[in-house]
Parts: structure tokens; sequence; C-alpha cells
């Protein structure tokens, strides 16, 4: 997280669509609704503006790391470096743990004690859902796929010689 | 008493001829090549094989229902069945432009029906043959293998009426799969057909595609499920037949014990 004051992203912005499930909505609402009480002035489309900005500062910190790791790889060849913990550490990271301190970064405990921040947590879960339902909705298995495609309802109307001889032959 | 095997399937390339000429070499069983670019006699002939495709005395089995009279199988060597060939007159069917033989005419039923000459007059191709092969497979006294071509006519309609069992090679890939469904539907009236899964090999495609072939709504009756034939360079690739004395013993007995398991469960002996 950039420990720059917050500044609302007004230059080069592109329009995104972004799913959020009910409960996670609530979230906002409540945490916004605190904001207020503390007299503070962000909006909630600030709010939100300030989750996504810490959420692709985290996902930076992770690509940075694996940066700085392929270097070393590179230089050092695989016997020194090898598969670290930090790094198959660093991809669990992601969104999910965006209130895991880093020891060398001296704003990650104040980072720690701000509220809520285990929002980033209900927004995978919220996308999770999302694309869960979507999948059921969408996406046939194999096995139904197959049955959609060959299974023609009613046999096929070929006048067949052993379909005759066999009714020949009742 | 002898049974007749009709290999039949309307997706080519799937492995008929591959899989009849092997199991009828297994089963001391009379092949009987409906194939009209000969395939099944090719495999048979070797380089004699164009001079039988082009015998001077026409169809074998074209001039058998012409004079009523069951066709001489040729003698098998070297562990090859004996065989009722294939020949060039059998590409002339579709068209029904074959001198004193075929002709297509307007049937009582009002479709236009593929008929051939007969001791009691034109016959419907597919009836004629489907009832003569019957009479033949007694008359030999043997079981009969019928190498059929890809595609729906006649020819292939004749094996499934005269068959005991018919066996449906598939591949388990996307074009056969969805093709094989269809001919299921289409001929659910047989008696009995087995479905056999054709050249499978180690890889994910085919992995997926036998989970699904083994869901018990894929295969529908009559049809069952055979052994499959795993991927084989004796069986697929190879010119001599299985139980040919110039195969070395070693690497034969796996690709033999497939197709004897195919062999039993197509006599019943595993159902």
């Amino acid at each position: 997280m950039s420990s720059a004051p917050y500044r609302p992203v007004t230059s080069g912005r592109v329009m995104k669509t972004i799913y959020i499930a009910p409960q996670l909505w609530d979230e906002f609402e409540n945490l916004w609704l605190d904001q207020l009480k503390e007299d503070k002035k962000a909006s909630k489309i600030e709010l939100f503006e300030r989750l996504l900005q810490r959420g692709l500062d985290q996902q930076r910190k992770v690509v940075s790391k694996s940066v700085e790791k392929v270097g070393e790889y590179n230089q050092e060849g695989i016997s020194n470096v090898g598969p670290s913990q930090e790094s198959t550490r660093a991809n669990d990271i992601s969104i999910q743990s965006s209130s895991e301190p880093t020891t060398k970064n001296p704003t990650s405990a104040s980072r720690r004690q701000e509220p809520k921040t285990d929002v980033m947590n209900e927004v995978k879960t919220s996308l999770a859902a999302i694309s869960t339902s979507s999948k059921k909705s969408q996406r046939l298995s194999p096995l139904e796929r197959l049955k959609a495609a060959s299974d023609p309802g009613k046999p096929a109307q070929l006048d067949t010689a052993s379909r005759r001889l066999a009714k020949e032959s009742e | 008493m002898s049974m007749i095997i009709s290999y039949v399937q309307w997706k080519g390339g799937v492995g008929k001829s591959t899989l009849a000429v092997l199991t009828a070499a297994l089963m001391d069983a009379v092949l009987v090549d409906l194939e009209p670019w000969a395939g099944a006699t090719t495999w048979w002939a070797g380089r004699d094989a164009a001079r039988i495709w082009q015998a001077p005395g026409g169809s074998p089995i074209l001039g058998a229902l012409a004079k009523a009279r069951p066709p001489k199988p040729r003698r098998g060597k070297a562990g090859r069945p004996d065989l009722i060939p294939s020949h060039e007159e059998l590409l002339g069917l579709s068209s029904g432009d074959l001198p004193n033989t075929t002709t297509w005419a307007w049937s009582s039923s009002g479709k236009p029906t593929l008929l051939v000459s007969t001791p009691m007059g034109p016959q419907p191709l597919a009836e004629s043959l489907g009832t003569s092969i019957k009479v033949w497979a007694k008359d030999w006294g043997r079981d009969v293998v019928i190498d059929t071509p890809g595609g729906f006519g006649p020819l292939q309609d004749a094996a499934l009426a005269a068959c005991d069992v018919a066996v449906l090679p598939v591949m388990l890939d996307q074009w056969s799969m969805p093709a094989l469904r269809k001919m299921m539907e289409t001929y659910r009236h047989i008696s009995r057909g087995l479905v056999v899964p054709n050249r499978v090999r180690q890889r994910r495609e085919d992995n997926n595609w036998s989970e699904i072939i083994m869901d018990p709504s894929v295969i529908l009756k009559p049809f069952s499920l055979a052994p499959p034939v795993a991927e084989s360079e004796l069986i697929h690739v190879a010119t001599r037949p299985l139980n040919s004395a110039r195969v070395p013993g070693a690497i034969r007995a796996q690709a033999l014990g497939q197709l004897q398991e195919l062999v039993a469960c197509i006599r019943g002996d595993q159902l």
C-alpha cells in the first residue's frame, strides 16, 4: 500500500463494471456510515477506490517480489535460490492477505490497525461466488455437451433393411 | 451354430477394417469384405490385391446374389482368415449403373431403392444381401465377419440386417462420439450391439472420454460397452496377422490378449 495520502484518480479513468455480493455491499455501507460518524469526508466511491488501490498495491508488491526472485535466479543459478518459501507464499498472499504485514515496511504495523481489513477477503469471496454461479448457469459438463450435441430427440427416420426384416420376423 | 458379426460405423476411420480382419483371423471366421475400395482385401492379399479387386469374373458377392448360390471363400494363409473379397464393381453400386446387375427403381413404398438381379427377379440390395449372408453362413457352417465402408448405404444396411452382433468401433474423441450416439439411436431395434473404444491412448482427452463413455446413459440399449482396444503397433499398424508365425511371440502377447478379450465379448463369454 502506498503511504501517500489518498487521492482520487481522475485522469485517464476507465469505466469498469464490478459485481458485488449483497453482503459485501452491506459491509461497505457500514464502513461508510462509520466513517461518516467519525466526520470523515470520503464518499462511498472514494471508499471503493481506496479499497481497489490497496488491492493493486498489494498485487504490485507480490509481482515485484517475483521479479526480484527471477533476477536472482538468472544471476545465481537455480542451486543458490531454489523455490523459497517466500516466493511460494507470495502467490498465496495476493489480495486475500492484504492485512499481513511485511517486516521491512514501516507502515505495515499501522495498516494492521486499520478497521475492516477483512473487506478484501469479502471481495474475494464475493467474486468467487459470482464466478461459480455464472459457471453453473452457462457451462455444461462434457457429458451434457455430448448429449446436447448428439441426441436428436427421436430416432432418425431411416427406412433400413434391418428394421424392415426385423418387423417381418415379428 | 455360426455367428454373424458386422463391423459398422457411420463415422469413417475408427478401425472397422482393422478389427474385422484381426478378429476374423482369431475366430477362424469367413471374412466378407463389403468395402468397395477393398481395405480388408488389400490387407489380406498384399501385392495381389489389385488383381483380385479387378478379377474378370466380377464381384463374387453380386455374382452369388444373381445365382442364389453361396460364394466360395478364398483360402487364407499364414494366419489370415478365409475371404470373400471386394471387387471394383461395388464402386458402381451407389450410382446404380452396373450393367445387368443393379439399378435404382421406385419401391412399392414409393422410395427409390437400389435393386439387384436375383433368380427371383430384381430385389432390393440391402434385404437381398442381408438375407443371403445368413444363408451363406449356414452353408459354410462357420462364423462370418463382415467389414463395411463408413457412411450409410445399402451395404452397411445389409450387414446390419444380417448380423447377430453389430460391432461399432469408436475413437475416444469429439468427432466419433456424437456420431456413435446418433447411430445407436437409429439402430435400437437390432438384436445386439457392442461399442468398442479403439486406439485408446494414454492421454488426457482419451481419459476424459473414457469417463464419459462409461456413464450408463451414454451407451443405449441394445448396445453395450466392450473391452477397449489400446493403441498398439501390432494391431493398428502391422501388416501381418497377429497369429502369424512370423510375428515374434514376446511382443504380440499383449496385443493378442486385447483382441481375445474382444472376441470373448463378441461370443458372449463375458456377458
